[in-house]
């Protein structure tokens, strides 16, 4: 056995490169004939290379015959035009498939034609295996399509949670002004309620307590001389029924202002300012209407209320030495103010629990469809503003 | 103007002529590939500075598709198709078809520009052989994203030699774009090419035939 010569031996290693390579090559001559048909070939056409070499290219895979791969190996031949054929857009260019065989899956390949150079001209066919590549671009794709649909989904829940917060902000505001609503009536009824009470005292209970004090007095007159323990008796009788007169009225007034509805509210806000005023020894200054006003009924127990909280309030907490009250008018609306020069009030006690004298007043403003305010007055003191359209 | 130093306009006409058939052949090619009517046309060929033909094809900064074959053999050459990239890559996704475009160009997209690349090459090439009747060993294309200057200058020293420019109008159902082919050739090789061209156009203007 002869040493092989170095060029012998590049060649042999040349073979065995070949016949190992992970990509397919196939070389054919001018006539298409098959020069080279390696491992990887073989491996997923089928054709041993025995079978393969030396015979054309379009017998062993006859669906080449005029397509377009065959057209390019052509012009690769004759003209030396390498090319590129991928595989998004030709697919399944040669009958190749994945391993197993038996499972005849179609192989999806990218194909150089390399035309090597040399004369006659040869052409190399390189194919290589695309499942891998391609199996990473629909990876990339179905996550880029997960991504969008999830910040679709996020756009979409936004969305309905804003709406959400829309409906329920309208909600919340709904139910403040059916309790608001609701408020205004409880007043309305309760005042009615003192009313009727007051109305009944007044009529039937103060019609009994006089026809009393008529039938006492005619007795006094008529009995003449009586007997000085009878005198005493029908005295105290007398004494003791004045004072029932009197705490009837302290009731009715407490109840419902009868100045009221006697003289207005312009005179009766005038009484209770100065009873209280004179009460509490402030000086006081006043501007009110000359002439008094023609509100309805709930609007004038409004700002009746509304003054007396305010009084009693700068009464319990101000220790002022001074009060103002204003109370004016145009067509369209009534401007009530309670001013103190007092201590002045700070926010956490005007909104303490359990406390009803801000709250009630807000209420009674505010189911009057007006508005209310609390002030610091400067240098220090309170005021209490309402404003309520006529 | 540089085109009239090497060639007079009925050259240049008749040159330009011979790129359209060429075209019109890689444009019937690429039709029946994407089932979709495929259009290609070169308006224009002139000779300029290759610092020209960089701002011919677009601003600086500008980024690029390119795809490149090199020609060996008769004499040096690089020929360089450049398109828009975003542009470019609009078209590869009308014809490949696909649904979930990516914002960058997938390793499928590239592979599929490549292969638009080569085709149109191949013809602009299979002409200039033919021009300079010469022999070439063309290499394999190889597809590049970039900024016009590095793509145009990237490949070789930076001379400011004449390159022939074609203009290329491409369009693919109603998406239309402009690229442009570039051979840029060694300094020394220049004078052989025109003279190559001359010789050419006298044979074809001699009804010698120019068998394209
Ligand atoms: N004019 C004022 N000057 C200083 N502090 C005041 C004044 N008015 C109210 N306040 C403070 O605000 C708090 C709340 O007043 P509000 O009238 O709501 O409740 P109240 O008077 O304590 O109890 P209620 O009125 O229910 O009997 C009072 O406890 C007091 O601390
Ligand atoms: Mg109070």
């Amino acid at each position: 056995m002869t040493q092989p010569t170095r060029s012998e031996g590049l060649a042999e290693l040349g073979w065995q490169a070949l016949a190992s390579l992970n990509v397919g090559v196939i070389v054919v001559d001018p006539d298409e004939r098959v020069r080279v048909w390696n491992g990887w070939i073989v491996a997923h056409s089928g054709i041993a290379e025995a079978e393969a070499l030396d015979r054309p290219l379009r017998t062993l895979f006859p669906s080449l015959e005029g397509g377009y791969l065959h057209e390019t190996l052509r012009a690769a031949l004759e003209l030396g035009h390498p090319s590129v054929l991928s595989h998004s857009l030709h697919e399944a260019q040669l009958p190749l498939y994945g391993l197993p065989l038996g499972a005849q899956v179609p192989l999806m390949q990218h194909v150089h034609l390399i035309p090597l150079p040399g004369t006659p001209r040869h052409c190399m066919i390189q194919v290589t295996d695309a499942s891998a590549a391609l199996k990473r671009e629909a990876m990339l794709k179905r996550k880029a399509r997960l991504l969008q649909e999830s910040l679709e989904l996020q756009h979409s829940l936004i969305n309905e949670l804003e709406h959400s917060q829309d409906s329920l902000e309208l909600l919340v505001q709904e139910r403040t002004t059916q309790l608001e609503e609701l408020a205004g009536h409880l007043q309305d009824l309760s005042e009615r309620e003192k009313a009727k009470l007051a109305r009944e005292l007044h009529d039937e209970l103060g019609a009994i307590l006089t026809a009393i004090r008529i039938d006492i007095s005619w007795l006094q007159r008529s009995l003449g001389e009586l007997p000085p323990m009878g005198a005493a008796k029908l005295q105290r009788m007398l004494t003791n029924l004045d004072r029932g007169i009197q705490l009837k009225r302290r009731i009715m007034e407490g109840m419902r202002p009868t100045l009221l509805s006697t003289f207005g509210i312009v005179v009766t806000l005038r009484e209770l300012v100065r009873e209280v005023a004179a009460l509490n020894q402030w000086a006081l200054t006043l501007h009110l209407p000359d002439d008094d006003l023609q509100l309805s009924e709930e609007l004038s127990i409004t700002v009746f209320r509304v003054t007396q909280e305010a009084l009693t309030n700068a009464a319990k907490y101000a220790e002022a030495t001074r009060v103002s009250i204003v109370l004016s008018v145009d067509e369209r609306e009534l401007l009530l103010a309670v001013e103190d020069n007092g201590v002045g009030i700070n926010e956490q006690d005007a909104q303490a629990p359990r406390r009803h004298g801000i709250l009630g007043m807000k209420h009674r403003v505010f189911a009057r469809g007006g508005s209310f305010e609390l002030q610091k007055v400067a240098p220090h003191g309170t005021r209490v503003v309402a404003r309520m359209p006529r | 103007m540089i085109v009239d130093a090497v060639l007079n306009p009925l050259q240049q006409d008749t040159l330009t002529e011979f790129f359209n058939i060429a075209m019109g052949r890689a444009a019937a090619t690429l039709s029946r590939m994407v089932s979709e009517e495929v259009s290609l046309s070169v308006p224009q060929m002139r000779f300029v500075r290759r610092s020209e033909a960089a701002d011919l094809i677009g601003a600086t900064e500008d980024r690029v598709c390119s795809v490149m074959q090199t020609l060996r053999g008769h004499f040096a050459a690089d020929a360089m198709l450049i398109f828009p990239e975003t542009r470019s890559l609009e078209i590869v996704r009308v014809m490949i078809g696909d649904t979930l475009p990516l914002e960058d160009i997938t390793e499928m997209e590239q592979e599929a520009m490549t292969e638009v690349g080569n085709i149109i090459l191949n013809a602009c090439i299979g002409t200039l052989s033919n021009l300079l009747d010469g022999d070439f060993t063309i290499g394999l294309p190889s597809f590049r994203v970039g900024s016009c200057s590095e793509i145009l200058n990237g490949f070789r020293p930076a001379l400011d030699e004449l390159v022939l420019l074609l203009h290329i109008n491409f369009s693919v159902e109603r998406y239309a774009i402009q690229g442009y082919v570039v051979f840029l050739q060694d300094v020394a090789a220049f004078s052989s090419f025109v003279e190559s061209i001359d010789r050419f156009l006298e044979r074809a203007m001699n009804g010698a035939g120019a068998g394209m």
